[in-house]
Order: C-alpha cells, then sequence, then structure tokens
C-alpha cells in the first residue's frame, strides 16, 4: 500500500501526459471544435486565372481551389472519401466550380511523374479520370520503383492516345502549366496538401462534406437551386 | 524503481509520438508540422516509410507499448524487487535503439532528409535504453 501511494503522484502524471497528448492527435486528427474557420483576409484573387483544372459550371457561384498533391496520402483520403459526394451533390447541382491546383511538394521524388501524367491526360480532356486513377492507386504507383511505368498503364487503360501522352510526358510539355500552379500556391503561402481557398479565401483547415456544404450553404443558400446545364466534370 | 519510472514515462511519450506517426502515415491526420521543411513528409511518406506495408511508426508504437507494461508491470509487486523487468527493458531498448540508428542512416545517407519527430523518437528511445542500463548496474550492485 505504501508502494501504491508512493506512485499516485506519478501515474497522475502519466495520465495529464496521455490526456494532452490525446487532444493534440485528435485536434491534428480533425477533432477540431467550432467548425471551419475562413482566413480573416482574401488570399487568392478571384480572377487568378485559368490554371489548373476545373469542373463544374462557369457560373457556379462558389468556387473552391484545391491545391493538392499527388504523393500526399491525406490529398488522396480527401480525393477518394469526400470529393465524389462533393462532385454529385454540390458541383453537379451548379453551386461548386472545383478547380484543382497542382502543388507537388518537396521531398516527394514520385509526384513531379504524377503531376506530369495527370497534365498530359488532361491535354486529352480526361484530367478527371486520371486524377481519380492515380489517387485510387497511389499507394502502389509511390512504392513502385517505376512509377511511370503505372502511370502510363493508368493513361492506356483510359483509353488515351498513346503517342500523344508519350511525347507530352517525354517533352515534358504540360509541366509548365503544374509549375505554374505551384508558383501560386507559393506566392499565397501554401505550405502543405491539401489547401483550399473558397472564392479566394484560405482555408483553415480541410473540410469534411458536410462542412462543405454548411460554408457552401452560407456562402450561397441552395434556395431554388436547380442543376445547372454545362455542370458534368467527365 | 526510478529508472523503471522514467522508462515508462519516456515510453507513453514515444507511444504517442509514434501513433500520431502512424497515423499521419495513415492519412488520417492532417499535414504535419516539421519546421517548414517538408523533411517529415519526404521520411514519412516515402518508400522507407513502410516496412511490410505496415508503417514504420506503427513498429515504433508497437515497441514503445511493449516497454509501457513491462515498466508499469516492474513497478507493481512482486516485480518491484525483481531484476527481470530492468532486463527486458535493456533488451528491448537495445533492439530499439538498433533499429533507430538504422533508420537514421537511411535518413542521413540514402533518403537525404531529416525528419525531426523521428529525431525526437531516437533521443527517447536512447533515453529509455540509459535508464535501463542504469538500473541494470544499480540492481547489479545491489544484489552483489
Amino acid at each position: 500500500m505504501a508502494a501504491g501511494r508512493s506512485l499516485t503522484p506519478f501515474y497522475f502524471a502519466l495520465a495529464l501526459i496521455v490526456v494532452a497528448g490525446g487532444v493534440l492527435i485528435s485536434r491534428s486528427a480533425g477533432g477540431r471544435r467550432g467548425g471551419l474557420s475562413l482566413a480573416p483576409t482574401a488570399t487568392m484573387p478571384p480572377t487568378a486565372g485559368p490554371r489548373g483544372v476545373a469542373m463544374g459550371s462557369d457560373s457556379a457561384p462558389v468556387e473552391v481551389a484545391e491545391y493538392s498533391d499527388f504523393e500526399c496520402p491525406y490529398c488522396a483520403r480527401f480525393a477518394v472519401l469526400q470529393l465524389p459526394d462533393i462532385e454529385q451533390r454540390l458541383v453537379a447541382t451548379g453551386r461548386v466550380r472545383w478547380r484543382f491546383m497542382h502543388f507537388p511538394l518537396e521531398g516527394h521524388e514520385k509526384s513531379p511523374q504524377a503531376h506530369l501524367a495527370a497534365a498530359c491526360a488532361n491535354e486529352q480532356g480526361q484530367f478527371w479520370r486520371m486524377h481519380d486513377a492515380i489517387y485510387q492507386s497511389q499507394a502502389d504507383w509511390v512504392a513502385s520503383r517505376r512509377p511511370e511505368r503505372l502511370l502510363r498503364d493508368f493513361a492506356q487503360r483510359l483509353g488515351l492516345d498513346m503517342g500523344r501522352y508519350d511525347s507530352c510526358v517525354r517533352e515534358q510539355r504540360a509541366w509548365t502549366g503544374v509549375l505554374a500552379d505551384r508558383r501560386l500556391g507559393d506566392s499565397l503561402g501554401v505550405g502543405a496538401t491539401p489547401t483550399m481557398f473558397i472564392n479566394g479565401h484560405k482555408l483553415q483547415d480541410v473540410p469534411t462534406f458536410d462542412e462543405l456544404r454548411h460554408l457552401v450553404d452560407s456562402i450561397a443558400p441552395p434556395a431554388g437551386a436547380a442543376p445547372a446545364p454545362g455542370a458534368p466534370r467527365r | 524503481m526510478r529508472h523503471r519510472m522514467a522508462a515508462a514515462t519516456l515510453s507513453l511519450i514515444g507511444l504517442l509520438l509514434s501513433s500520431y506517426l502512424t497515423l499521419h502515415r495513415l492519412g488520417v491526420v492532417g499535414p504535419i508540422a516539421c519546421g517548414g521543411s517538408g523533411s517529415c513528409d519526404r521520411v514519412q511518406l516515402g518508400p522507407y516509410g513502410a516496412l511490410f506495408s505496415i508503417p514504420v511508426a506503427a513498429y515504433g508504437a508497437a515497441g514503445y507499448l511493449a516497454l509501457l507494461v513491462v515498466a508499469l508491470v516492474g513497478l507493481q509487486e512482486p516485480w518491484a524487487g525483481r531484476r527481470a523487468p530492468t532486463l527486458w527493458l535493456a533488451v528491448i531498448s537495445g533492439v530499439g535503439v538498433a533499429f533507430t540508428i538504422y533508420l537514421t542512416y537511411l535518413e542521413l545517407f540514402v533518403i537525404h532528409a531529416v525528419c525531426t519527430w523521428c529525431l525526437a523518437s531516437a533521443g527517447i528511445i536512447a533515453g529509455i535504453f540509459v535508464a535501463s542500463m542504469i538500473g541494470v548496474r544499480g540492481e547489479r550492485r545491489q544484489g552483489d
């Protein structure tokens, strides 16, 4: 019992460490309180130019620009779990235009190849299907020693003109656009991926579908929102 | 006893840290704070961030959990008076130190990026090893 008494402060200290660590981890995992917030000032000009790759209606009242890295697992999780809902319920209904901005992170050695592959698929109007294939198979091509082969397989399966795709990759024809996105992101202070801007306002965190829908509702109330013509992405 | 308490405290911190890194590798938690260098992502999310499809940090979490259990058991009767828990702490943390040296070698000479959080974990496992070796020496003297 004496030992038990003397150890009580020690166990209390351990419990404090557990609580502090748990709070920090849960905050990182999205356990935030009070919902999403926008940065106090607009940091991205609404007329940033036709950069990135957009899906959705040009007349959508809300534009979300997503700076994303193909090798980033958090981006993949968002693309696989959240984006399909966003596309179906916000983009296809004409309320949101979604703009993918290339942001290959330094240190992600295979990421440039994936961004180039997607940008080359975009030359043939197949960016989003390539985007989905790249994120869904991220673990495979990131672990591969020759990721360009897997990326080429994706392009082939999508039915791209492979002569055109190969020359685009070989000549790095689409790389300028990727770099332009990256530089714009740098100038806007994008330091991590995914980072999102809603109508030019930087989001302080990565939203779930529900959080994004609430935010879109607050910017453009859904009353009378009907499916917009020309909204589908593919 | 103090060395076991130190080992338990460090193991718990290491367990939380490696759990965080595991969740980051799995994409459950958001962007990792790494002093703006991006080195943590490079180490964590690159091909060396997983071994047999399991995040390297998860092995660390398992090791720290084992150390924590041994250290806490070693504080209870009848184990408090026995040398075995300290020896186990020394063995497990010794394996951890060896593994950490290998990972640090990869960071410095293969990946060419150093992850701050991995260095913190290296410090923690080294601390546990030192604490357990102090315990081994102290208990040996008591036994003599």
